[in-house]
């Protein structure tokens, strides 16, 4: 990261006589090696938070003062946490439903949205985004009181519904920008070459979008697997994982909360990196021309 | 084939003003659309619309009555702690958009216009915080700002104080710390796509006419940004202004803001018709916010 | 036209398409004959893309009838109908390899891998690009793209290959190889070949008959010989080659030739199908190559115009002269051109009857003129 920060060619060239260029260069690069100090104590701004509660959940000592010694005995006992181990696979099967559910609805209205002409298409598509721009406390109670006036009991179902809310815009943006990169060639070539609607959508269609949509995935997961704001008044008796570390946390922090959070800072930056790795790999591979 | 006089005709008739070409959708695309708005009926309009009409109603001892009244809104206005923590959530989500804006700016200029390698790796790596766990970041800086806390054990280590300052937690402090520090990748996206889209050509034109690189920035790099800090700024004030949990985690009894007043009506002051109506203010605000920023930022979608 | 019905590849009959309010092909005609290299020519937006993808079925005619081979096949899928499309940009598929790319519509067929194996080689084969099949596109040039996406639209032996500017988005050279190579596949495969395109030379050198468009309507359909020649529209005119239009007054009209009062100068036209009766208006036109500066032998017509420039062209000099507002130019080679003449110099200028060309005045806002 540090490496990636130095600033190495200051050759920002602009034309001009030489004399002026070299007084310009070495002003440059003052003024660069300023901003990129100043970038690397953001960097570090952003980054030791995250680090000091990964290096805490290996503290032998319960104190979140000093480091004592060096154990992996936080992480034991996580798995050893049958309550703790439930709210996680709960947190699995809310976020896997719901990001399903999310790329149905998502992907084929992104189809809709970007192809269809109807009036009022702008306006929709800005309600569309609410749930995920919208306070998450909004949709909560929105939420909530829409399942108790339909007297449903609040459990996993509500849950996934609520989930359901807030992922489905983030596939549907992702895949909207996507289909419009695509346009409609490919898929008239191929109704061009005689494959009916359904071969298209499966021979050509789909394939093309694949990458979008394992991207799109990655990200509702990420986005569903750590949402708490929302799922907090959905939730009755059946916790996800988020909730019931936020109930650890009534008890004060420990290593043990520290060693949960780092699996789950774990868990998300390998789904960035999937998402990335994904979303990246459409670009590149499948629009190049 | 026609006549000539016939062709003439036809062509002189009328010059078809060319307009965009709007084809008229298909069946099955319509049917694609299905799914969406039924989404959209069921998840998003009806709840909004039944919290809408639960703030009309009101609570009378355990029972909520079904008379139309205004007198809950009637409420925020008469009781002054309502809108007097709105107010302070204002200035607090201010400060926080204001913050994360200055210290994104520098950072997404030096990204987007100095550097030449690794742009998407020290992108991604403003990025990465936004999806990494939210509670895991409030957890990070409960640690850091506490009594017992990281910032006070070095304070102390480095004799700067005796005893470990109560100031950094459970104020409008750590609470203005930890919203900025989850506001800055939020901003940073914005401001980062609006600055990388200025063309060099403009910059190399302003300097060759003989401005100066202050002069470059204040005339051409800041305007042409512009909607990138408005996007940002509006993203970073909604996501602020509705926030609980952060209050709650760290914002002990001075940190307060507006969401854990509402938060409270649907906990233990459970008034749920004055909750919704809060709710419901909250909502306004946030949508008033949101399509004044969707009309300065354009076509393009504001969130991505 | 009606004996070589037996023939006829496509027909189009009263074909209209709007968008909405805007009118993308306005009533046409066409007949597009068997084994016949046919080009829709036009400006941008003029409505010959969609006119071919109507043919391919890509778009659904607002009014109208489109036959091939005799057959309606007005509401016939694009999948069901037996011609295929080169596009613009190729649309080669990107996550199949070049190979699977030509197997598609023989799959979409039925056919096995192993029973098409064949019948793709002898494609490969036909375009040049043997030993690359296992390539994706994103490894190939824009030529080989444009060889790829031929060999896959034509290894259903369809009734009819549609283009759609295939050569637009490539380079001058490759273009012009490109046009031969087309021309060449086009004589070995013997079909129809349907092509659109903005560019009048492409249009001219390739093919056999050509439909002149312009904001949806067929402005004229006809050999490159007769679009050439006898534009039936000031906008063909003007479209193809250059053209010098003068304007002037009807004197007399008799049944071949209407007499005009062009200046001071009396001159003569052919008649064509419009009206003409004494005191019209009119456009006089003739190409700058077929008009004679100073010529030896006496022309029928005849007229004496001031030298404004002249413009070395490396073969040809460009002579422009004026009188009043009309302006005449012509092209000389540089032999004839003695350079004698100066700025200023009243200079005969004359061409004969049979290129000198009439329009009604009211056809001058359809003039393309390209210094807009």
């Amino acid at each position: 990261m540090e490496n990636g920060l130095k600033f190495k060619n200051s050759g920002t060239v602009i034309a001009d006589n030489k004399n002026s260029r070299s007084k310009k260069l070495k002003g440059e690069r003052k003024r660069f090696s300023f901003l990129s100090i100043y970038s690397v104590l953001i960097y570090m701004f952003l980054y030791i938070p995250l680090f000091v509660v990964v290096v805490f959940s290996f503290n032998s000592s319960k104190s979140t003062v000093s480091f004592e010694r060096f154990t992996f005995s936080w992480y034991i006992e996580l798995f050893k946490d049958s309550a703790l181990m439930s709210a996680f696979l709960h947190s699995i099967e809310v976020s896997l439903i719901a990001v399903v559910i999310a790329i149905i609805i998502g992907t084929s209205g992104a189809f809709f949205l970007v192809r269809a002409n109807f009036p009022g298409k702008k306006f929709f598509m800005t309600i569309a985004q609410l749930p995920y721009v919208l306070p998450g406390i909004i949709v909560g109670i929105a939420l909530l009181i829409f399942f108790i006036s339909l007297n449903f009991k609040l459990n996993a179902f509500t849950i996934i519904l609520g989930h359901v809310s807030f992922t489905t815009p983030v596939v549907l943006m992702q895949m909207m920008s996507r289909i419009q990169r695509l346009g409609k060639t490919y898929e008239e070539a191929a109704q061009d070459l005689g494959a009916n609607p359904m071969k298209t959508f499966f021979l050509v269609t789909l394939p093309l979008i694949k990458t979008a949509i394992i991207g799109a995935a990655f990200l509702a997961f990420t986005i569903s697997f750590d949402e708490i704001v929302i799922t907090y008044f959905l939730t009755g008796t059946w916790n996800t994982l988020p909730v019931f570390i936020y109930g650890m946390m009534r008890f004060g922090l420990s290593p043990k909360v520290y060693a949960v959070s780092s699996l789950v800072l774990i868990l998300s930056i390998v789904m960035v990196y999937f998402m990335a790795k994904f979303t990246g790999k459409t670009e590149e591979a499948s629009l190049k021309k | 084939m026609e006549t000539t006089e016939a062709l003439d005709k036809k062509i002189n008739k009328k010059a078809p003003v060319k307009k965009v070409q709007k084809e008229k959708t298909k069946l099955g695309t319509l049917l694609l659309g299905v799914p969406v708005i039924l989404w959209l009926l069921m998840i998003v309009i009806i709840p909004v619309i039944l919290m809408l009409i639960m703030s009309f109603k009101i609570k009378s001892g355990y029972e909520i009555t079904n008379i139309f009244t205004f007198q809950n809104y009637l409420s925020f206005f008469k009781n002054s702690t309502y809108w007097r923590i709105l107010l302070k959530s204002f200035r607090m989500a201010f400060i926080v958009s204001f913050t994360a804006i200055i210290v994104s700016y520098p950072l997404a200029f030096f990204i987007s216009r100095v550097l030449k390698k690794g742009r998407s790796f020290l992108f991604m790596l403003i990025i990465i915080p936004l999806w990494v766990s939210y509670l895991v970041r409030i957890i990070a800086w409960r640690t850091i700002l506490g009594n017992n806390g990281l910032l006070n054990n070095l304070l102390m280590g480095l004799h700067i104080t005796k005893q470990p300052l109560s100031i950094f937690l459970y104020n409008n402090f750590s609470v203005i710390l930890t919203l900025t520090y989850i506001a800055i990748p939020f901003v940073f996206i914005p401001l980062y796509t609006a600055l990388e889209k200025i063309p060099n050509n403009l910059v190399e034109a302003a300097r060759d006419l003989g401005a100066n690189d202050f002069h470059v920035f204040k005339s051409i790099i800041l305007p042409l940004s512009a909607p990138g800090f408005i996007t940002g700024f509006m993203l970073s004030f909604i996501l602020a202004l509705g926030d609980y949990i952060i209050p709650q985690q760290l914002g002990g009894k001075t940190g307060l803001m507006f969401g854990n007043i509402v938060w409270s009506q649907f906990g233990f002051a459970s008034n749920w018709p004055l909750g919704s109506a809060l709710g419901f203010i909250l909502f306004t605000i946030a949508a008033v916010i949101l399509a004044i920023t969707q009309k300065f930022s354009g076509e393009e979608g504001i969130y991505m | 036209m009606s004996d070589l019905s037996t023939d006829i590849a496509i027909e189009l009959i009263n074909v209209n398409k709007n968008f909405q309010d805007f009118i993308a092909v306005n009533n046409v005609n066409l007949q597009i004959r068997q084994g016949e290299f046919f080009s829709m020519l036009g400006p941008s937006g003029c409505g010959k893309t969609t006119t071919l993808r109507m043919i391919a079925g890509l778009e659904t005619p607002s009014s109208g009838k489109i036959l091939l081979e005799g057959k309606n096949v007005t509401s016939i899928p694009a999948y069901r109908r037996n011609v295929n499309t080169v596009f613009q940009d190729y649309a080669i598929f990107p996550h199949m390899t070049l190979y699977d790319n030509i197997y598609f519509p023989l799959k979409m067929k039925g056919l096995s891998r192993k029973d098409a194996n064949s019948k793709i080689l002898k494609m490969l084969r036909i375009v040049s690009m043997e030993g690359l099949e296992k390539r994706f596109s994103s490894q190939i040039s824009g030529g080989q793209r444009q060889r790829i996406a031929l060999a896959r639209a034509l290894v259903n032996e369809p009734k009819a290959l549609l283009l759609d500017e295939p050569l637009g988005a490539l380079d001058f050279k490759l273009r012009v190889a490109m046009q031969t190579v087309l021309k060449e596949i086009q004589s070995n495969v013997g079909i129809t070949f349907v092509y659109v395109t903005h560019d009048q030379t492409e249009a001219i050198t390739m093919s056999d008959r050509i439909a002149v468009m312009r904001d949806g309507i067929a402005h004229q359909i006809g050999s490159p010989d007769e679009i050439y020649n006898k534009p039936k529209t000031a906008f063909v005119a003007s479209f193809i080659g250059e053209m010098n239009f003068l304007e002037g007054k009807v004197i007399s009209v008799n049944d071949k030739e209407v007499k005009v009062k062009l200046d001071e100068y009396e001159v003569y036209c052919e008649r064509n199908d419009n009206k003409y009766s004494s005191g019209d208006e009119v456009l006089v036109c003739v190409r700058p190559e077929k008009v004679l500066t100073n010529p030896i032998k006496k022309q029928i017509n005849e007229v004496k115009y001031k030298l404004v420039r002249v413009v070395f062209r490396g073969d040809v000099y460009e002579i422009t002269t004026k009188l009043n507002g009309n302006e005449l130019k012509s092209v000389v080679s540089a032999v004839e051109w003695g350079k004698t003449h100066l700025p200023g110099e009243d200079i005969t200028m004359g061409w004969d009857i049979t290129n000198s060309i009439i329009y009604p005045i009211e056809m001058k806002k359809n003039i393309i003129s390209y210094g807009e």
